[in-house]
């Protein structure tokens, strides 16, 4: 096994860790540096359960190999929320009922922040296209609907409160 | 797990260099969507692992003239799908690609991740980005030990998996020419959901002077054919003919019967790729020519 040392930046803090040249990011994320929020499904690239942003932009964790994100920053699930409080977005999906089992929510999550913030007014049709990516299998996705179009709500009546980043 | 060598070059002439010694041996990875999934699930296990994605140089998007002298769009072998949507280069004069990236399966996760080198690496029946490029006349640039050539596109694909590349070279750079005026484009795609993959799709690039006399048209199928499939035959009918309703019905049955060999799997047996194949050549001819006669904006 050819193990190499990399430099992260995961929410913020600095973290240096030696993975297998052949790991996928997920893995090193949930089981190295034990941020377990990121979910890993497939392995293929189809569900988009270990969605997290890489350099701002959203990814699939299994499909980049934690080698190729040497110096990179990332943003996982468990770097949404800030001081106890939930992000606008986690809010939403709680009030929402924008998960059943949860297996999908922090891909979801990932995905809606990128969605927001691309499209700070999205429409139904513009969301749905957007979660073309994350599947989830209890089929909630009516409920996941809604509660991205409700943080986007939140935020333009309260921007103060609900800064999507 | 067998055990594999991770390379990173920081410049064009490390990874040249690693190439020329490894060859074959190296698998080359840039966005990884297609390759990492495969070595999750060990359908892939090269020796050696060369990430080229250091290479910035290679992401850029340009305007220029080749050595003739004829205006060129560049397109780096590492821009994203999401930049190909986006970049105002493309969207301007190259539409039909900034429309295809867009429709690429897996989601905007996918599209922000995947190259448009990958895309065209891989091979796969199933990608968009291949056909596409076939229609547009484009040329593959690759660099090698030997130095660089020019491909076309539509001499590039040679089966699933397999292209003109050789293993020392590094594929570059797509050429293509802009959009001329009063031309369209448009790529249409069947898909059983949004992220889902391509059953049958057509790209085309059509010129129809004032008239509305068709003075120029190109149409090529992802999804049908193991390789793009340019549909010459149907190019030379709407050459020269007003688009029509009639021009369009007997165009759909020709694209139909072009297609010999039909590709199958999982998600579609072959006759219905072939009738699907004929639906969106129709649709995708009657978007072009409407966006040509309106000024060529998608």
């Amino acid at each position: 096994m050819t193990l190499l040392r990399i430099h992260l930046v995961v929410n913020g803090s600095a973290r240096e860790v030696e993975v297998d040249s052949r790991r996928p990011l997920v893995h090193v994320l949930r089981d190295q540096l034990g941020l377990t929020g990121t979910r890993f499904g497939c392995l293929t690239g189809h569900c988009g359960a270990c969605t997290v942003r890489l350099e701002g932009r959203a990814v699939k964790s299994c499909t980049i190999l934690a080698a190729s994100a040497d110096g990179q920053r990332i943003e996982t699930i468990e770097g949404v929320a800030h001081d106890g409080n939930l992000h606008p977005v986690q809010r939403a999906f709680w009030e929402h009922f924008g998960f059943q089992c949860g297996f999908c929510t922090p891909g979801m999550i990932m995905t809606a922040l990128e969605v927001l913030a691309e499209h700070p007014h999205p429409d139904e049709a513009t969301i749905r296209e957007a979660l073309a990516g994350n599947l989830c299998r209890c089929t909630g996705y009516q409920a996941i609907v809604d509660a991205i179009l409700a943080a986007a709500d939140v935020r333009v009546k309260d921007p103060s409160g609900g800064t999507v980043r | 797990m067998s055990d594999v060598v991770y390379l990173a070059p920081r410049s064009l002439d490390d990874a040249l260099a690693a190439l020329r010694d490894l060859g074959s041996a190296a698998t080359i990875l840039a966005g990884g969507q297609d390759v990492v999934p495969l070595l999750n699930r060990g359908q892939l296990a090269p020796s050696h692992l060369l990430d080229i994605c250091s290479l910035s140089a290679l992401a850029a998007i340009t305007d220029g003239r080749t050595l003739r002298s004829e205006r060129v769009i560049t397109i780096g072998a590492l821009a994203t799908h999401a930049t190909i949507v986006r970049h105002p280069l493309i969207r301007r004069w190259v539409p039909l690609l900034s429309e295809a990236a867009g429709q690429i399966g897996g989601g905007v996760q996918v599209q922000n991740r995947g190259t448009i080198g990958g895309a065209v690496s891989a091979a796969n029946p199933a990608y968009d980005l291949p056909a596409c490029l076939v229609a547009l006349d484009a040329v593959c640039v690759m660099t090698g030990a030997q130095g660089t050539r020019r491909v076309p596109a539509a001499s590039y694909f040679i089966g699933p998996g397999r292209t003109a590349r050789r293993p020392e070279e590094l594929l570059m750079a797509f050429e293509v020419a802009p959009q001329a005026t009063h031309s369209g484009s448009a790529y249409v795609k069947l898909r059983f959901t949004d992220g889902g993959y391509n059953i049958a799709g057509a790209a085309c690039v059509l010129t129809v002077a004032a008239d509305g006399i068709c003075a120029k048209a190109a149409l090529a199928l992802s999804g049908v054919a193991e390789v793009p499939l340019r549909l010459r035959s149907v190019e030379a009918v709407l050459t020269g003919a007003r688009i029509t309703d009639d021009t369009l019905a007997g165009l759909a049955a020709a694209a139909f019967s072009s297609v010999d060999a039909p590709i199958s799997d999982v998600m579609a047996d072959g006759d219905y790729r072939r009738a699907m194949a004929g639906a969106m050549a129709r649709q995708a001819v009657e978007r072009a020519s409407a966006r040509a006669l309106s000024g060529g904006e998608p």
